[in-house]
């Protein structure tokens, strides 16, 4: 069954963002930005979920749960670029260096470096993001079930993810429904730092139905 | 201080930041205008905006401002014009 998430689902959300974030790899952006682990910039995310920021992608009205026997076995993260007249990624930015200022300050030349890979989102384009399963869950089908129950929804919308090159699982999903690599920007600095488990970034696009 | 004149001080702080003396201060300038507006040079000019103009903008108060009209109606809000 698949529902829209709520607060009750912070821990599993939160989960789904951790391990969305290491893509398949053994790093945590997060901590090689701001030296935060998962247990310590979890209170961070929670506070931004609780500030309900419009437009923003970590709010609890952006996030859909498919659950099995009672249990949240999948979750994914999806809106529309643009639709509050903010790019996503400008809002994440802003607020997390609102509430995190001494280590955004301290970032700044990381940052710089992951800016270099950076693809802007395509306005209109309905954004999926932080797709996860949980390990108890793989192979049944759970993130098919509720990719497509995003494009149920967004009928007749372009639909975009973006992912790590590295991330060859993910991308072979994501190509098996229907979405086709537009664009890959790549800076070997990336690995070199130790800030993204890969140092290509994936666009990807499925247009509608 | 009047609106022009915030116009005129947010000029340079533009060409800097975004490393383009083409850009021209307008109400509807926004990221989609600028190709060097990014989620980084965008919180860039915020600090420089702030420290030329002594203020501090409040999280809602930045993620309502969807272009440089409604900055510099803050502005004009904080210095208390």
């Amino acid at each position: 069954m698949i529902r829209q998430a709520s607060h009750q689902d912070f821990d599993f959300i939160y989960e789904a963002i951790v391990q969305s974030e290491y893509s398949g790899g053994d790093i945590f952006p997060y901590e090689s930005l701001f030296g935060m682990k998962p247990a310590e910039f979890k209170e961070t995310v929670f506070n931004i979920f609780e500030e309900e920021i419009d437009g923003m992608p970590w709010h609890y009205e952006h996030w859909y749960i498919n659950e099995l026997n009672g249990h949240a076995a999948g979750a994914l993260c999806s809106w529309v670029e643009g639709s509050d007249g903010l790019s996503s990624d400008l809002l994440h930015a802003q607020t997390l260096s609102f509430l995190l200022p001494a280590q955004w300050q301290a970032a700044k030349i990381k940052l710089e470096s992951l800016s270099s890979v950076t693809i802007p989102r395509v306005n209109g384009f309905v954004q999926l993001e932080h797709l996860y399963t949980s390990q108890d869950f793989r192979g049944r089908g759970v993130m098919r079930e509720l990719m497509q129950f995003i494009f149920e929804t967004y009928s007749g919308k372009p639909f975009e993810i973006q992912v790590l090159k590295g991330n060859i699982k993910a991308v072979s999903l994501y190509e098996y429904m229907g979405f086709s690599v537009q664009n890959e920007k790549c800076n070997p600095a990336i690995k070199n730092l130790a800030l993204l488990s890969s140092d290509c970034k994936l666009q990807l696009t499925k247009q509608h139905e | 201080m009047n609106r022009e004149e915030i116009t005129s001080a947010l000029s340079p702080i533009f060409h800097r930041v975004f490393n383009n003396n083409e850009i021209i201060i307008t109400d509807d300038l926004n990221a989609e205008k600028v190709d060097q507006w990014d989620s980084l040079t965008h919180l860039n000019m915020i600090a420089e905006v702030e420290k030329h103009f002594e203020i501090k903008f409040k999280l809602k108060e930045l993620i309502g401002m969807k272009n440089v009209g409604d900055m510099i109606d803050l502005i004009l809000q904080k210095k208390g014009v």
